[in-house]
């Protein structure tokens, strides 16, 4: 058997379970980072979160937003949802990834469960995902035997990452270093990606006009959402 | 085996970190469920297992000769051993597998026997599974659990390793392979009650798990697509497929889970499929009557494994019987599964006694009537106390070059004091099945 083997719709799967899973570990850091401006009585922290995501949502209260980004499954941004979305691409990638890497995701899920029936909304309960979800990527690193599944996941992981950092407004140079990352992986699977999409990227980074305002930083994230295709 | 029950929620946290669960629906709503498991193990002692491994091998290699038969000479009817209607009324006899001779000359690879032990001690048959039984992945994964919360009961106790069953199926798909393509399990998708085992025995087989659309036929032969366009041949599929859905150009047209045209691949013999197409005229609840008979017709030899004693209202005299005894029998219907359509006329009221009499009646090919067997019950572990309950055994025997049992199976049993029906689709549980090796 060619190890590579790898249809359309399980890469599909493999791209969006690396996004939803690092979807789900940056939002716990910047739920956290939110959280804390909280603490210190910037009640209208949560107002920025839901701007750099472009939510139009109103929450009336800091703790009713933390409710719901936490465990709301109707709110697609919450951690719960998140997870529900990063299991349902895992649970049919058990082959590729392994039982073990699977673990990681269904001990998540278990544990914002269990947090949501008991009501909890103490932050520092959800360590234990962000430890799963990087332990996840370890295993992950030590199971995908599979150069194009790795590849794909880490893809997705990646895209994630630039994806965010942007929307948050990260240094440009340490989104361009995180998209030469993205561009590493991609050369192994040159099929599922957009070569005018990526040449356009390259453009827009290496002419060093960067720009945080919203023009810039959409016709950015239009185009690094476009990057990938499995159909 | 005190630390191991000791640790049972131990284990239970595995199986949910590990994902082992089944689908079920219940009012048209998928849930997945987790599929209890009692720790307390099923134990077969060496001697009753050398005894039953040879009736199980016995059985299967009867079964596969009767479906080489019966789609090709078919002898058997001819020498009036089965009568002709017994098959061609049967929901799993399909006539266009007429003529075609598997790889190997092997349609039931993979055949799931259900048994229970009657108090005496004595194993009956309860019904052959030969199309797609599910079930293996449990106890293996169970064990692969239970040894490493309970290390020192498998030190102390010797039982044979049950963790091999990936090896076994690929084994078996590796010798109906013809070598030049890459062996494939197709399953419905995530969906499917069983979901969890067709991605567990890809994983540990090393099969890749192929979904609807992922399989296409081209040049006389079946190819899975990859995502660069590349196709690579496939030798065999182990399909978790329904026969009626496996090719919408023979069967049913508006399938979506199968391959179109992969029956006319199969019948010119350029992939193995496995288990064969059209294997449920073999274990239709009515052929299970003459399944001794084609031992004996087959193999020339006693049947080593007893049928529960089963009437076929078909017969004038057994129908005599059953209609004379209906408050005591067990009644099924042939065209059901899955624990459904199984009728224990103790638990009928006057009316609805007369309402199966009269089907019974009327339809008698669709019913097979037995005597109900007092199993013997097992213990398992409920709220932190030790109860009894009705439990069967599916073992599971693989034939490629040789015919072989797995050492262990499926013990499920009820986890409803009053009844007897322990399918998991009904909320039974299951336990681990220990085969001692001295």
């Amino acid at each position: 058997m060619n190890a590579k083997t790898i249809s359309a719709a399980k890469a599909n799967k493999l791209f969006w379970l690396g996004r939803y899973a690092e979807r789900t570990y940056l939002n716990l850091h910047f739920l956290r980072a939110c959280y804390d401006k909280m603490i210190d009585g910037d009640s209208d922290a949560y107002n920025e979160y839901c701007d750099n995501l472009s939510l139009d949502a109103d929450f009336n209260s800091s703790s009713n937003f933390v409710k719901s980004f936490l465990y709301d499954k109707q709110n697609p941004f919450s951690i719960s949802a998140e997870l529900e979305f990063a299991n349902d691409n895992a649970m049919v990638l058990r082959e590729e990834i392994t039982s073990e890497t699977l673990g990681y995701i269904q001990m998540s899920l278990a544990h914002i469960n269990s947090l949501a029936k008991s009501n909890e909304t103490h932050i520092t309960e959800l360590q234990p995902i962000t430890d799963k979800l990087l332990s996840m990527w370890g295993s992950i690193e030590e199971r995908v035997l599979n150069d194009y599944a790795l590849a794909i996941l880490m893809a997705g992981k990646m895209i994630e990452q630039i994806d965010i950092r942007v929307r948050f407004d990260y240094p440009f140079d340490r989104v361009e270093l995180l998209y030469e990352r993205l561009k590493t992986h991609l050369r192994y699977v040159p099929y599922i990606y957009d070569v005018e999409a990526v040449e356009q990227i390259d453009k827009m980074l290496t002419a060093k006009e960067y720009s945080h305002e919203s023009f810039y930083k959409n016709r950015l994230l239009s185009l690094l959402n476009s990057i990938v295709s499995t159909n | 085996m005190e630390t191991l029950i000791k640790h049972k929620d131990a284990v239970n946290l595995w199986m949910e970190r590990f994902g082992v669960k089944f689908g079920i629906y219940k009012h048209g709503v998928f849930n997945e469920q987790l599929f209890p498991f009692d720790s307390v193990p099923r134990v077969i002692s060496h001697d009753e297992w050398t005894v039953l491994e040879k009736g199980l091998i016995q059985r299967s290699d009867a079964l596969n000769a009767f479906l080489r038969d019966i789609y090709k000479e078919k002898k058997i009817v001819k020498d009036g051993i089965i009568p002709a209607e017994f098959v061609y009324s049967s929901k799993g006899y399909f006539v266009e597998c007429e003529g075609i001779t598997p790889a190997k000359g092997i349609f039931a690879h993979i055949a799931g026997i259900d048994l229970v032990q009657a108090k005496d001690g004595t194993w009956y048959i309860l019904e052959d599974n030969l199309r797609i039984p599910s079930g293996a992945s449990y106890p293996m994964i169970a064990r692969n659990i239970t040894r490493k919360v309970s290390p020192e009961t498998f030190a102390n106790n010797h039982v044979a390793d049950n963790r091999n069953y990936s090896e076994l199926l690929k084994e078996t798909m590796d010798y109906v392979n013809d070598g030049r393509g890459i062996n494939v399990i197709l399953t419905p998708g995530r969906y499917n009650s069983a979901f969890f085992e067709h991605s567990y025995l890809a994983e540990k087989s090393g099969a890749v798990l192929a979904y609807p659309g992922d399989l296409i036929v081209e040049d006389d032969m079946v190819f899975y697509k990859d995502i660069s366009g590349n196709k690579e041949r496939v030798g065999a599929v182990y399909r978790r497929v329904s026969d009626e859905y496996m090719d919408p150009l023979t069967f049913e047209e508006s399938s979506m889970l199968g391959v179109p045209n992969i029956m006319q691949i199969y019948a010119k013999g350029n992939v193995a499929i496995v288990n064969g197409i059209g294997n449920g005229v073999a274990d239709d609840k009515g052929i299970y009557y003459f399944v001794p008979k084609m031992i004996k017709y087959y193999l020339g030899e006693e049947p080593i494994l007893k049928n529960a004693p089963t009437y076929l209202p078909y017969f004038e005299e057994d129908k005599k019987y059953v209609l004379e005894n209906l408050s005591s029998l067990v009644i099924k219907d042939v065209s059901e599964a899955g624990g459904y359509g199984v009728v224990f006329g103790r638990d009928l009221d006057e009316s609805h006694l007369k309402e199966m009499y009269d089907l019974v009646d009327n339809e008698p090919r669709r019913w097979i009537a037995q005597e109900v067997i007092d199993f013997k019950d097992l213990e398992i572990i409920e709220d932190g106390k030790y109860v009894e309950r009705k439990a069967d055994l599916r073992a599971f025997v693989l034939t490629g070059k040789e015919t072989k049992v797995w050492k262990s199976g499926l013990t499920r049993f009820s986890r409803n004091p009053n009844s007897f029906v322990v399918n998991s689709s009904q909320g039974g549980g299951f336990k681990d099945t220990w085969v001692m090796e001295e």
